[in-house]
């Protein structure tokens, strides 16, 4: 540790740094030291844990996807557009953030069930329904991550400022030149991470998933579902799929460190 | 001057060229800015900032580029022309901005402060290179300066604001700042536009004028008067310049 000029750091502050590291960190090392070798290889190659891990890396990606393509303008409606309502937007775009996720299934149920508001005219239009199906598991994971990106991203956006926007603007560009090319390219770095941050979120979604989709192998059964359901039948074999989540988590961490989660 | 720009709201009106700016979006005022901080684009090199006006007319990339290539050379800059901004000195940033604002061609060119933050000796060189730009540029400029200096050798028409009131506008040399100013004053300095006049270009002066609802002593056609109300950027503490004139 190099010398601070300003002297050193009171152990006030130090000793509850340290506590929380603890509280983070121990139970991921439990986590790996209980896990058996052998348990481990057999849940990697199990069928079951093939095809979760399968379905939540590709629905949690769908679902980044998605939440770009709605969050991204909705981030900078938020940040950009003089609105009068838009306090009240911003906390509309929060609460499913701070919902509990059962909650947020029971409501995605209330909305787009067989007989929900939106869900039973879709049901007579087009005969497709989204609950207990892979759709449906990715619109849910589409409602608890969006919130993230949307929010990370508006303050992405409000941090380059405006300022450029009017430079723009004054060399002839119109608002959607402006947003293609001074916007977005110079709130790429925040985008990226709103985008990790809301794939996270997606791919350790449980509570809604579970309450709107069920639990069904290959169809609705993402990684969180099987270790909940493995975790009352089998308690080896869910540390073991536990483990497997840890490790895509981190390593996902891992490859994109260098390029977009540093903020020093 | 940001209201001017079209940035910021203005009550009142600003005739140019016969036309009301006020009601037009900053886009399509072809008002072009040279900012106190420059504002280039940062993921742009120098280039791709001068070809940011000439795309957003409509010019093809390659095109945009020789256009922007052309300004650098006149602003004597070409051969930074692939730097980021981040990687500019003060002055080269600004010459790269005024070659920005001009190769957007527009009809009024706003200088803020230009000189402001630059090391003397640059900045004396630069004043001498923008009286020659400005010679060749066939528009109203209007530059705001809290510096004598700038206002007396760049300008053909002076107005001097002290604390947010008009109290001097007219030809060069009969202005000087009024007695006693309260703060310093802030030069509204316009060029070209008595050679607009008389290059022969448009027999009808250029004219950038202001007129609320009384009318200003310097709303004279063929001079810069100025100024929107509730604002602009006058660092000198003067909170609300021209509102009163």
């Amino acid at each position: 540790m190099s010398r601070d000029p300003l002297g050193r750091a009171p152990l006030v502050l130090l000793a509850p740094a340290a506590l929380g590291v603890l509280v983070l960190v121990v139970p991921l090392l439990a986590l790996v030291a209980a896990t058996e070798p052998a348990t481990l290889v057999d849940q990697l190659t199990s069928e079951a844990a093939r095809q979760a891990l399968w379905l939540s890396v590709t629905t949690s990606t769908a679902a980044t996807l998605v939440a770009l393509v709605l969050g991204l303008p909705l981030a900078w409606v938020l940040a950009r557009v003089r609105l009068r309502a838009r306090r009240l937007l911003r906390a509309l775009v929060i609460v499913p953030m701070v919902l509990p996720p059962v909650v947020a299934g029971i409501a995605l149920r209330a909305a787009f069930g067989r007989s929900g508001l939106l869900g039973e005219p879709i049901l007579d239009l087009t005969g497709f329904a989204f609950p207990y199906t892979t759709w449906g598991v990715v619109l849910a994971h589409v409602f608890v991550a969006m919130p993230f990106l949307v929010i990370s991203l508006e303050g992405a956006l409000r941090s380059t400022g405006s300022g450029y926007d009017g430079a723009a603007a004054t060399l002839g560009a119109g608002r959607w030149t402006t947003f293609r090319r001074v916007t977005l390219p110079l709130a790429l770095p925040g985008l990226a991470a709103a985008m990790v941050l809301a794939w996270a979120r997606s791919l350790g979604e449980f509570g809604a998933t579970i309450t709107f989709n069920g639990n069904y192998p290959g169809t609705t059964q993402t990684m969180p579902t099987l270790i909940y359901v493995e975790r009352q039948a089998d308690g080896d074999a869910a540390l073991a799929l536990s483990l497997l989540m840890l490790l895509v988590s981190v390593g996902v961490l891992v490859a994109l460190r260098d390029r977009w989660l540093v903020t020093a | 001057m940001h209201a001017l720009a079209g940035l910021e709201q203005a009550d009142g009106t600003a005739v140019l060229d016969g036309e009301d700016l006020l009601p037009l979006p900053p886009q399509r005022r072809r008002v072009g800015v040279v900012f106190q901080d420059q504002r280039l684009f940062p993921h742009l090199t120098a280039l791709d900032n001068v070809a940011f006006g000439p795309r957003a007319a409509g010019l093809p990339r390659a095109a945009a580029r020789r256009t922007a290539r052309s300004w650098l050379e006149r602003l004597g800059v070409a051969d930074l022309a692939d730097r980021r901004p981040r990687r500019l000195s003060g002055g080269q940033a600004q010459r790269v901005a005024i070659a920005r604002a001009l190769a957007a061609e527009p009809r009024l060119l706003l200088l803020d402060e230009p000189f402001a933050g630059l090391d003397v000796g640059v900045a004396a060189a630069l004043r001498i290179e923008l009286t020659r730009h400005l010679a060749a540029f066939d528009g109203v400029t209007l530059l705001v300066t809290h510096d004598a200096l700038d206002a007396l050798t760049l300008a053909t028409v002076v107005a001097v604001l002290d604390d947010g009131r008009l109290v001097q506008a007219g030809p060069r040399r009969r202005s000087r700042p009024g007695p006693a100013p309260s703060t310093s004053p802030v030069w509204w300095a316009s060029t070209s536009s008595v050679r607009a006049t008389g290059s022969g270009r448009s027999r009808r002066p250029r004219s950038l004028s202001r007129c609320t609802r009384r009318p200003t002593p310097a709303a004279t056609a063929g001079a810069a008067s100025c100024a929107p109300q509730r604002h602009t950027a006058t660092p000198s503490g003067s909170r609300s310049p021209a509102s009163r004139t």
